[in-house]
């Protein structure tokens, strides 16, 4: 751990800027489209089909739960292409400059799970301010704060995967695995259980798991139940840190580039 | 000094083992070969002295430091051409280059500064993958001289290319060392292509370096006698002179020089005797005459 800390002392800003900026640009053709889609997507929605905004609650539910389906493509389709470039040779390029393992590893995060995340999220922010500014103000902090997070986590998880595996089929299958069954599969499982069962698994290991790692698909299956607050982030935001951290250390003691 | 250290390396991948117990070093300025057949384990090495392959055991220094600890500080100073370089095609040359700069902290101008070197300025708006077989490898060179580096390590800098541009890149290698002084390390399987640029050599067989040093010392070493080509005034008379000797094995007159054979291991009282006449007979100049490194390497690895 000590040497982790120190490998990150050295790490170098510019550089991790000049390597993301560079990863940006080839794949931004693709991103900006998606996000232009997105943005076109929310703002259809948001005049045609939303009622009237409350700030407390999860009125975007109906909007995440349709386009975020989609756009974690853009997620998994970024941590493919950062597999490949591993597994192909492309990485042994940019590795042979001064650009550390971490540092190239951290560029590949921002720009493949924390800048779509973050894009994802001013794709609902312009057409809410475009619309009616005022609506920014009522739109619930802790439901888009769940979202972006659960976007993250799920996101970080397969890019570790990815990098461990070096395997460009993992990613894709970890993502349609992480993003788009398994939450489902366990709402329903949860679902199930819950009102057909009659037996509540949300004080359980196996719950506990899966709001960390989706925390706005529990925060909405436990909603009225449970306080509808920034506390249901907590799990998550340590995850993630924990996962960024294995992946730090991985890419700094193991990552060998063929 | 040496700017390569490597001691008692070893690396497998799985049960394959790459590398058993390598050690070797490479002074600096030095033009060296690292000469091995397929699979003897070169390209294993130079990416562990790039540090991107980490080693299982053994000790790697690069300018002093571990490349696989300090792989910033390492590669702040050496440039690498890798065997079948993977550039991305939908990018344009100047904008690879120039991001690849950027990682060195330099700016536009050196990215001009390179490709002139490497005759790619015409090509610099063109995407990479428009490029020719002969070109990539052009470009692999570009991007190994950013930033004037002290150390070029080149893995098989010809592999695939047609003859044509197999010679112009041993050209460009070559001017490499003459006019920009860095210390180079070319791993080929190709004898004769090193023998063109090489002073030193590292000799390598199914992961372990059999025998390193300069091609002279080698020479001496493995064989019985070496030559010695002397730029002088006289010819005639500095031969008749040395073949009186009994440690001179032959001599052979040219137009205004002498090639003079001698043991081994009494290369030191010829030069006595040189430097002790070098007025009498107008010696201008003596030059090593390098054995064939394939003699060489062959002689190396049977007294293995």
């Amino acid at each position: 751990m000590k040497g982790l800390l120190r490998g990150l002392k050295k790490t170098s800003l510019a550089r991790i800027a000049t390597y993301f900026s560079y990863a940006h640009y080839r794949v931004f053709l693709s991103v900006l489209t998606v996000t232009s889609l997105m943005i076109f997507m929310h703002t259809a929605i948001l005049i045609f089909m939303l009622p009237p905004p409350f700030s407390t609650g999860p009125f975007l539910a109906p909007i995440i739960a349709l386009t975020s389906f989609f756009y974690v493509f853009v997620i998994v389709y970024l941590i493919s292409v950062f597999t490949s470039e591993l597994s192909t040779g492309g990485a042994l390029l940019f590795l042979s400059f001064p650009l550390s393992r971490v540092e190239y590893v951290f560029s590949w995060i921002l720009n493949s799970v924390v800048a779509p995340s973050l894009l994802y999220l001013l794709s609902i922010a312009i057409p809410v301010a475009v619309i009616d500014p005022t609506l920014v103000l009522n739109i619930s902090g802790v439901e888009i704060t769940l979202a972006v997070l659960e976007m993250t986590a799920v996101g970080t998880v397969i890019f570790l995967l990815s990098l461990i595996t070096k395997n460009r089929k993992t990613a894709l299958s970890a993502g349609i695995l992480l993003y788009l069954v398994v939450p489902y599969l366990g709402l329903i499982a949860f679902s199930y259980f819950k009102y057909s069962l009659k037996i509540d698994l949300s004080n359980t290991p196996v719950f506990w798991v899966y709001e960390a790692l989706y925390p706005y698909k529990a925060g909405l299956f436990t909603y009225g139940s449970v306080s509808w607050s920034y506390n249901l982030a907590f799990p998550t935001a340590i995850l993630i840190a924990l996962i960024l951290a294995a992946t730090l250390f991985y890419s700094k003691y193991r990552l060998e580039v063929v | 000094m040496a700017v390569i250290e490597v001691r008692d390396l070893y690396k497998s991948y799985g049960k394959t083992v790459a590398l058993r117990g390598a050690s070797f070093s490479v002074p600096s300025k030095t033009v060296a070969a690292l000469l091995g057949p397929n699979g003897s384990g070169k390209t294993t090495t130079l990416k562990i002295l790039v540090g991107v392959l980490k080693r299982d055991r053994g000790d790697v220094k690069v300018f002093g430091f571990d490349p696989w600890i300090n792989g910033v500080e390492v590669r702040e100073r050496l440039g690498i051409l890798h065997e079948k370089p993977i550039f991305p095609g939908d990018v344009k040359v100047k904008v690879l280059l120039k991001y690849l700069a950027k990682l060195k902290g330099y700016s536009g101008s050196e990215v001009e500064r390179v490709a002139r070197i490497t005759g790619l300025v015409k090509y610099l708006d063109s995407r990479v993958k428009s490029l020719s077989r002969g070109y990539l490898q052009r470009l692999g060179l570009a991007q190994a001289l950013i930033g004037d580096p002290e150390l070029l390590l080149l893995d098989e800098p010809t592999a695939n290319l047609d003859p044509l541009a197999r010679r112009e890149i041993l050209r460009l290698i070559k001017s490499f060392q003459k006019e920009l002084g860095v210390t180079i390390l070319v791993s080929s399987h190709i004898i004769p292509e090193l023998e063109e640029i090489c002073e030193y050599a590292v000799f390598i067989k199914e992961g372990i370096i059999v025998d390193y040093g300069r091609l002279e010392d080698l020479s001496k070493k493995y064989f019985t006698e070496v030559s010695y080509r002397v730029v002088v005034e006289k010819p005639r008379e500095l031969a008749s002179k040395a073949i009186s000797f009994d440690f001179v094995k032959g001599v052979e007159v040219e137009e205004n020089s002498v090639e003079i054979k001698v043991k081994a291991g009494r290369v030191s009282e010829l030069a006595d005797f040189l430097e002790s006449s070098k007025d009498t007979y107008g010696v201008r100049k003596v030059e090593f005459v390098r054995a064939e490194l394939g003699d060489l390497y062959e002689r190396a690895v049977a007294g293995t």
